[in-house]
Order: C-alpha cells, then sequence, then structure tokens
C-alpha cells in the first residue's frame, strides 16, 4: 500500500513536473514541434504508402493511436531503462530508496505519460489528416484496455532495459517494427488473448459494444501482467546478482 | 561501548562475468554512530561494489552486513529508511527547480513533506535563494551541493558518499567539505568512499584503507596521517646563489624542480630551524611547509 502510494504520487510528480519544464523549453523556440515527430515519421511513412498504393488510409489511425501507447511503455521505457542502468551512479539512487524498483516504476510510468502528451499532437495530426470515424462506447472500452495495458508494457521494458545488452538496438526494433499491428488480424478471440491490443483494435472498429473481444482482451492484459512482473523481478534478481547491463 | 550502526563482515563478492571478477575478498568494517568514516583506496579496490552492497542493491557471495541492526540482503528497504545515498555524479532532475526536486525525492524517500526544515536546510547551504530556478542554471558543484543539502534536509541517520568530489573544481571541492562538516554537526553518520587523499584528511574521523577488496588497515584521521603522512617543504631557489651546491642537492634528495621551486620531502622530526641554516649557504628558502597521506600508488601493497 505504502509502495502503490508513493509510485503513484512520486508518478504523478515526475509527470507533473516534467510537463511543466517542457512547457518552460517551448517558449524558447519551435522545437517543441519536434516532439511528436518521432511517431509521426512512422504513421507518415505508412500513409504515403498505403496512398501510393491506394489503400484505405482511414484504417491507419487506430492502429496508430495503439502503436503509440504500446510504442512509449515499451520501446522507450526499455531505452530509458538501459541508459538509468548503465549509469548505475544514477539508477542505484533510486534503488537505494525505500520503494527501490518500485520508485523507478513511478518514473518511467511517470515519463512515458509525458511523452504521450508529446506525442499527443502526432496523433491530432494523423485524426485530422486521416478523419476517423469514432463510435464512443466501444472506443471507451478500447481505451480502458489500452491504459491497463500501459503499466506491462512499462514493466516489460524496464526488465529489458535492466538485463539486456542490447537493449537499446532492441528499443529501436520494436520503435520500428511494432507498426507491424498494422498487419494483424483483429477478429481471432485467442489472439486477443495473446495481444490484447488485437482485442482494442477490434473494439475501436465497432459500432456497438462487443463484450467478449473486451473481456478476452482484458483476460489477455492480466497474463501480460502476471507474464511481465515475472521478467522484471527475474531481472532485478540478476541484476543484484551482478548480472545487469551495468556488469563489468 | 558503543554498538556500531554499520557492521560488515567477512563480505565477498565475485562478479559472474566471463572472466569472474572478484571485488571484494572479504571485506570487513563499523562504522560507530556519529562518525565520519572514508574509504580510501584506488580505482578498482572494491569501494563502489561495497556501498551497493550496504545499499541492498547488490547481493554478496558471502559475509554478514547490517545497517542500524538490519540486514540489506534480506530487508533493503528498511535499510534504505536508514540512509541517504550521494553517488558521483548529480542525481536531480535538472530540468527542475530545487523546491520541485525537493518535492519528488521527499515522496520517494518517504519522507513528510516539511518545507520549514527543507527551507533552513537550503538556506545553511546558501541555495534558498535559487532554490525556484531550473538546476541547468546551477554549476555541477551547486547541483551536487543541492542533492547533498536534500538528503541532509531527511531524517535518515546515515549518509553514504560514492566519490563526492569526481570531476568538482577546487571550489567544488571545498564546497562539499563545507557542506559535510554541517553534516557532521547534524549528528549525521558519513561514509564515503574517495581517492582524493587531501578531501578524506580535511573530512574524516577516521580512514579506512581499501586494496583488492580488502579493508588493510582502519586508522584514526591523526594517527593515519601521522604513520603514511610525508611531510613536504617547498623551497624557492634565489638566483644568485650557488647553482653548483643546489643542483648537488636536487640529485642527492631526487625531488622535482619547476622554474625556481622544489617540492622536497623531509624526514619526520627533522628540525626546521636545522634545515633552515641548512640551506643558508645555498641561497634557498622554504616557501610553504606541507604535510600529505601518502600518494595511493607510491604505495606498493595498494597497487
Amino acid at each position: 500500500m505504502r509502495s502503490l502510494k508513493t509510485i503513484s504520487f512520486s508518478g504523478f510528480l515526475y509527470f507533473y513536473y516534467s510537463i511543466i519544464a517542457m512547457v518552460r523549453q517551448a517558449q524558447y523556440g519551435i522545437q517543441i514541434l519536434f516532439l511528436p515527430a518521432l511517431g509521426l515519421s512512422i504513421f507518415l511513412a505508412v500513409f504515403a504508402a498505403t496512398k501510393m498504393v491506394h489503400g484505405n488510409t482511414q484504417t491507419l489511425f487506430f492502429p496508430f493511436l495503439v502503436y503509440n501507447f504500446i510504442n512509449f511503455p515499451l520501446g522507450a521505457v526499455m531505452q530509458g531503462s538501459f541508459h538509468m542502468f548503465t549509469n548505475p551512479s544514477r539508477s542505484n539512487v533510486y534503488l537505494a530508496t525505500p520503494t527501490s524498483l518500485n520508485a523507478l516504476l513511478g518514473i518511467f510510468l511517470g515519463d512515458s505519460w509525458t511523452m504521450l502528451i508529446g506525442n499527443l499532437m502526432g496523433v491530432l495530426v494523423a485524426a485530422i489528416i486521416v478523419r476517423p470515424v469514432i463510435f464512443p462506447l466501444p472506443a471507451i472500452l478500447a481505451m480502458a484496455l489500452l491504459l491497463l495495458f500501459l503499466v506491462p508494457s512499462v514493466w516489460l521494458g524496464m526488465a529489458m532495459g535492466m538485463r539486456l545488452l542490447f537493449a537499446h538496438q532492441l528499443s529501436q526494433f520494436v520503435f520500428l517494427g511494432l507498426f507491424v499491428i498494422i498487419a494483424l488480424p483483429t477478429s481471432l478471440p485467442w489472439l486477443w488473448v495473446i495481444a490484447p491490443f488485437t482485442a482494442v483494435l477490434y473494439l475501436f472498429n465497432q459500432s456497438q459494444i462487443a463484450w467478449q473481444p473486451f473481456w478476452l482482451g482484458l483476460a489477455g492484459t492480466a497474463f501480460w501482467w502476471i507474464l511481465s512482473k515475472f521478467f522484471l523481478s527475474l531481472a532485478y534478481k540478476q541484476y543484484r546478482l551482478g548480472l545487469g547491463v551495468d556488469r563489468r | 561501548m558503543t554498538q556500531p550502526i554499520i557492521l560488515a563482515n567477512d563480505i565477498r563478492k565475485t562478479y559472474p562475468t566471463k572472466p569472474p571478477v572478484t571485488a571484494l575478498a572479504g571485506l570487513s568494517l563499523s562504522v560507530f554512530p556519529g562518525e565520519t568514516l572514508a574509504l580510501l583506496g584506488p580505482n578498482g579496490a572494491g569501494k563502489t561494489t561495497f556501498i551497493r552492497i550496504l545499499l541492498g542493491i547488490l547481493l554478496p557471495d558471502s559475509g554478514h552486513i547490517q545497517v542500524g541492526g538490519q540486514d540489506p540482503i534480506q530487508s533493503p528497504q528498511k535499510v534504505a529508511d536508514q540512509i541517504r545515498f550521494v553517488p558521483e555524479q548529480p542525481f536531480l532532475e535538472t530540468s527542475w527547480t530545487l523546491w520541485q526536486n525537493a518535492r519528488f525525492w521527499f515522496s520517494l524517500w518517504q519522507e513528510p513533506w516539511d518545507k520549514k526544515r527543507v527551507t533552513d536546510i537550503l538556506r545553511r547551504f546558501d541555495l534558498v535563494h535559487r532554490a525556484d530556478e531550473p538546476l541547468t542554471r546551477y554549476s555541477r558543484g551547486m547541483q551536487q551541493r543541492a542533492g547533498l543539502a536534500l538528503a541532509l534536509a531527511t531524517h535518515a541517520p546515515i549518509i553514504v558518499l560514492d566519490e563526492p568530489t569526481l570531476g568538482l573544481d577546487v571550489l567544488g571541492v571545498q564546497e562539499t567539505i563545507d557542506v559535510l562538516q554541517e553534516a557532521k554537526q547534524l549528528g549525521k553518520t558519513i561514509l564515503f568512499a574517495s581517492h582524493d587523499m587531501s578531501f578524506v584528511e580535511s573530512i574524516a574521523d577516521r580512514i579506512a584503507l581499501v586494496a583488492h577488496g580488502r579493508v588493510l588497515e582502519v586508522n584514526e584521521t591523526q594517527a593515519f596521517r601521522k604513520k603514511h603522512g610525508k611531510e613536504y617543504v617547498v623551497l624557492r631557489y634565489r638566483p644568485h646563489g650557488s647553482e653548483e651546491l643546489v643542483t648537488q642537492r636536487i640529485r642527492a634528495n631526487g625531488h622535482f624542480s619547476e622554474e625556481q621551486l622544489w617540492r622536497e620531502v623531509i624526514d619526520r622530526g627533522d628540525s626546521l630551524v636545522e634545515l633552515k641554516r641548512e640551506l643558508q649557504p645555498l641561497s634557498m628558502v622554504i616557501q610553504e611547509y606541507l604535510q600529505h597521506l601518502p600518494e595511493l600508488e607510491e604505495r606498493s601493497e595498494l597497487s
């Protein structure tokens, strides 16, 4: 309980102060417009390719939204975690706090939200370009699943960044390769469990509430919570033995 | 007799790398409440590994360790309640103000927010007038001082620092000495690792000499200095003196020359009056009298 309070409060402070710092820095020029460039560049490349083959560009918006909500908690946290753990003087000061690894979880969650806010501009640009049709009720369910999936993504990103020596390259692969979700089938119930973001995409495309994909997606998200928490515990156990990315 | 607040017994750690690297080979140490103890040793001696084990971040292969009666291996969170760790790099978020950092770090340290206490400490360290500025506008020394000040503003009785003067200029080192002197006044127990001898000398109550993953010796600073310290005189040569005699002296004593200044090691117990008399016909005068702890690299058992 004490940890949960610290994670949520410190995560909120990290997010809030980072946004304030971003706004202050934005006063120094238009460079703030480069913030969404990272995600938007992928979207624009796929958009151009779809346009070229006379494909339906409208279908690109929701995969792009989902991509943003997975890539930043997973790929960017993996990169952030890698850089933090390869610099032990920085990671150790967080690990030496009473909530230890959970302190970092709060920070990475806060950081993910900061990056998401930055990328929201990219999502808005994408929405203006493709003008997606949004059905409010299924969209609320889809967003709920997506937000719940954020936590295991952060845990998995942290675990890989702490343990894998090539996490930096892997995070770049995630950043570029994750947009493959556009090609995944979204109507397979077993896939909703294994990859809950396919259930999210399915829900976004429904005009009425569909409970089956929601529950199966929720079960899949719970599965990823357990699995990623296990990976994180294992990675930290091995880090404490001296097998972290800062090993000699 | 006072019980040690930190007690380490026969700590061993070999990193499971290829090939394995032995960092600690039976390190034992006691730190008593309210004292300032320096871990003095060259790079690679095992100081940082020991600190990481002490903080519960790294697991030793064997040995026993207790911090305030708690085991950092089994209960790192209980140990973390008692220790504030300040690493060698400034650890605060540089794009935030010092107030924002204070609020954030107090939440991580699970300390009740006490603005008055923090203000008092920041005032004491001459930081309160700039606490609303982002830390990007601070010098590195000031950032380090700010991190240390926040750690001191908490109720934790132990402060652990790893190479606190690394990368600091002369002014930054002096600032760190001043801050740690203040910390001593607050009654904190301070354990720090350093290979900067003059810094260690100016702040530590006791010195633990660490090399090859072991503590070779623990002694009070005065006693340590007396045992290992070398006394130097800096001599200035007057150009109108006898160059031949001066050259002979330089060769005989093996000291170095720099323009018209020489640093010469003298034996302890040498009378400065006698030395002056000896130097007179050489047209040399004592410019400065210094006392230093031994250069670590000069000591064969450390390398």
